[in-house]
């Protein structure tokens, strides 16, 4: 038995309902569940939604307010990834995967979700090669100041070391998920580079139609993505690529995918949604 | 496990280092020839025909600009840069895995376990951490590469790795954690993500420093490394941290007394002082830190100074430093860089070209040129 995760405070619901949708045409028989860092408040009803909705307090996140009132939004639905994955595994499943909320799913994810030898953790890097350009040393340098491996996909079987792994990431991102580039930490991400180091049995997917998003533009072939991480993208500003790079410009080949990803937004209700108050406050909004 | 050799790289005042380490390897490889690569000039100071390795020169090595990398760089990061040359050499010459070892290491075991892997890994790592410490000591890690190069391993399957290290440690063997850089040893977390068949050792006995002391046990241990210890200080394990005194190794604190021993009998005294080739121009005037940077920033347009060090030519790098940044003003390149370094002199000189240029001067030559190590040859 397989699950799939994603996390959204409920102004991101509309991007969680695209995922689900997305993830379900390609994977009918694999539950999707939706960690509400947040509260409902009314603003929906779980009920009609596409996915399983889960809350904060069902997972086994230890002091539940002190977490919270330390981090911004992005902060706590970055970090709950970590509590997530251990919860659809305490759930019974015998893998578990986490995909961002704002990945569309393009292709068959079977090679992430039931992968070869079982690896007790996978991991995809932003870049499989090296870079090419005037620009190339730049580029690798700010993989190497944000992370090797991007946090918007993460998979877990239910073996002791996927455990073990586990309860260190909690344990780092209940106080260390911050924005320190020269401290070493770059949200959940930089901590992923010690994986392959800590932890036996990592799988490192080398296949270039995995997590294509704009780090690994234009050397990825979009037609052959799989899943597309829309990483910096927002709607309200459908011609800008990302907003942590002005490197990648909306191309040609680029437009349809993302004019596509804004009509489905739009569809699963991004202009109600997006102004939806985060219930526990937000100290830097 | 095929035709291997193993190396080192030092300039010359650490030859004490690569004797020791090389003299420890032949004890566990006799069959396996050890090269020191030189990252400086003998000029003299000792016979390569009687050491106990076999000596090579970074001109052997076709490293594309030689004149220019090497001065990139001060000594040391200048032999942590030419790591992937070495490399690439070794398998040239028709060996199917080599082993890499930083100068500052003691042998202690069979590395065959390494050897062996390499017959179908590309690379072979020793990561610094193999379980969690807690949340100090692994950012240090983070700061600083996840990976040890005290030990690398590599096969001939690892061309594309050793051609794309050597394009970013060219201009970017830099300390610089802020950037993502920390020597030539922060690329190397890209490696498992970029290239084919890397293998990470997860042996605790591979590759033990004070980063994973005292946890490691040292004693079954087949390489220890003495990263920032020195013979001088022989109660300090390491410069860079007070996490470990000697006090906390246990028994390897004895190793860390056996190694300064070996040192002192390899000629630690007498080689230490050994002066480095590429530290200073033609005309014996030291090269400051601030004008290799300097000359790192320039790029291509480098490449018209010609070699760097030659100071003879009116078109010569050092000229260049020396000359005025226009015309009617006597304020040197390399000052004005150095004024762009320091806020407070700003405050104090605000108008550099103009009224205050004497005051700027005058400040240069009695304070400047101590609190930056200026030469007087550059005095304005």
């Amino acid at each position: 038995m397989i699950a799939a995760g994603t996390v959204v405070a409920k102004n991101f619901l509309s991007f969680a309902r695209v995922l689900a949708r997305s993830f379900r045409e390609q994977h009918p028989d694999v539950p999707l569940f939706v960690l509400l860092a947040d509260e409902v408040d009314g603003c929906f009803d779980p009920a009609a939604e596409p996915f399983h909705l889960l809350r904060l307090e069902e997972l086994a996140l230890p002091h539940l307010p002190r977490f919270l009132s330390q981090y911004s939004r992005q902060q706590t639905v970055v970090a709950a990834k970590a509590w997530l994955l251990g919860h659809l595994l305490d759930r019974g499943f015998h893998r578990a995967v986490f995909l961002d909320a704002d990945l569309l799913i393009l292709g068959d994810l079977t090679p992430l979700l039931a992968p070869a030898g079982d690896p007790a953790i996978l991991l995809t890097p932003h870049l499989l090669a090296p870079l090419a350009g005037g620009d190339r040393i730049a580029r690798e340098l700010n993989i190497l100041q944000s992370g090797i491996y991007n946090g918007g996909f993460l998979g877990v079987s239910d073996s002791p070391e996927a455990r073990r792994f586990l309860a260190w990431w909690q344990e780092r991102l209940y106080s260390h998920c911050r924005h320190a580039v020269a401290e070493g930490v770059h949200y959940d991400q930089r901590w992923l580079d010690l994986v392959p180091a800590f932890f036996e049995d990592v799988g490192i997917v080398r296949d270039p139609a995995f997590n294509t998003a704009y780090w690994n533009l234009p050397e990825r072939d979009i037609r052959a993505a799989r899943f597309f991480h829309f990483s910096g993208f927002n709607p309200d500003e459908p011609r800008v690529v990302t907003r942590y790079s002005r490197r990648v410009a909306m191309a040609e080949e680029l437009a349809p995918l993302f004019g596509r990803y804004v009509q489905l937004l739009e569809e699963a209700g991004w202009h109600e949604s997006k102004n939806w108050p985060y219930a526990y406050g937000d100290p830097r909004p | 496990m095929g035709h291997v050799a193993a190396g080192t790289i030092v300039a010359k005042s650490y030859l004490s280092f690569a004797r020791v380490l090389a003299r420890s390897f032949q004890e566990h490889h006799p069959e396996v020839p050890f090269f020191v690569l030189l990252a400086d000039e003998v000029d003299g100071w000792f016979d390569p025909a009687a050491e106990p390795f076999h000596l090579l020169r970074l001109s052997d090595l076709g490293i594309p600009r030689l004149e220019r990398f090497r001065f990139h760089y001060t000594q040391q990061p200048l032999s942590y840069a030419a790591t992937p040359w070495l490399l690439s050499h070794l398998l040239d010459q028709g060996f199917d895995s080599v082993a890499f070892f930083k100068q500052e290491s003691l042998v202690l075991g069979d590395h065959t376990p390494s050897f062996e892997k390499l017959e179908t890994c590309s690379i072979v790592l020793t990561p610094h951490l193999l379980a969690p410490v807690g949340p100090e000591r692994e950012l240090n890690i983070l700061l600083s590469g996840v990976f040890n190069i005290g030990l690398l391993g590599v096969s001939e399957k690892a061309r594309e790795f050793l051609t794309w290290w050597q394009d970013r440690v060219f201009a970017h063997c830099r300390h610089d954690v802020a950037k993502g850089m920390h020597w030539e040893q922060r690329w190397i977390d890209l490696v498992p993500a970029l290239f084919e068949d890397v293998c990470i050792l997860r042996d605790p006995g591979a590759n033990v420093g004070h980063w994973n002391l005292p946890e490691r046990d040292s004693l079954s241990c087949r390489l220890l490394r003495f990263s920032g210890f020195s013979p001088d200080d022989p109660m300090a394990p390491t410069k860079y941290s007070t996490r470990l005194t000697m006090a906390d190794l246990g028994p390897a604190a004895a190793l860390f007394d056996r190694y300064r021993t070996l040192l002192e009998e390899s000629g630690y005294h007498e080689t230490r002082i050994w002066p480095y080739a590429y530290g200073s121009f033609d005309n014996g005037v030291a090269v400051p830190d601030l004008a290799r940077r300097m000359y790192l920033d320039l790029g291509e347009e480098a490449a018209a100074f010609g070699d760097p060090l030659q100071s003879g030519s009116p078109n010569s790098y050092f000229q260049w430093l020396n000359q005025p940044v226009d015309p009617s003003s006597a304020i040197t390149r390399l000052w004005q860089a150095i004024y762009h370094e320091r806020p407070d002199v700003q405050s104090a000189f605000p108008d550099l070209l103009g009224s205050d240029s004497e005051a700027f001067r005058n400040w240069a030559a009695h304070f400047g040129i101590r609190e930056h190590g200026i030469p007087e040859a550059f005095i304005p």
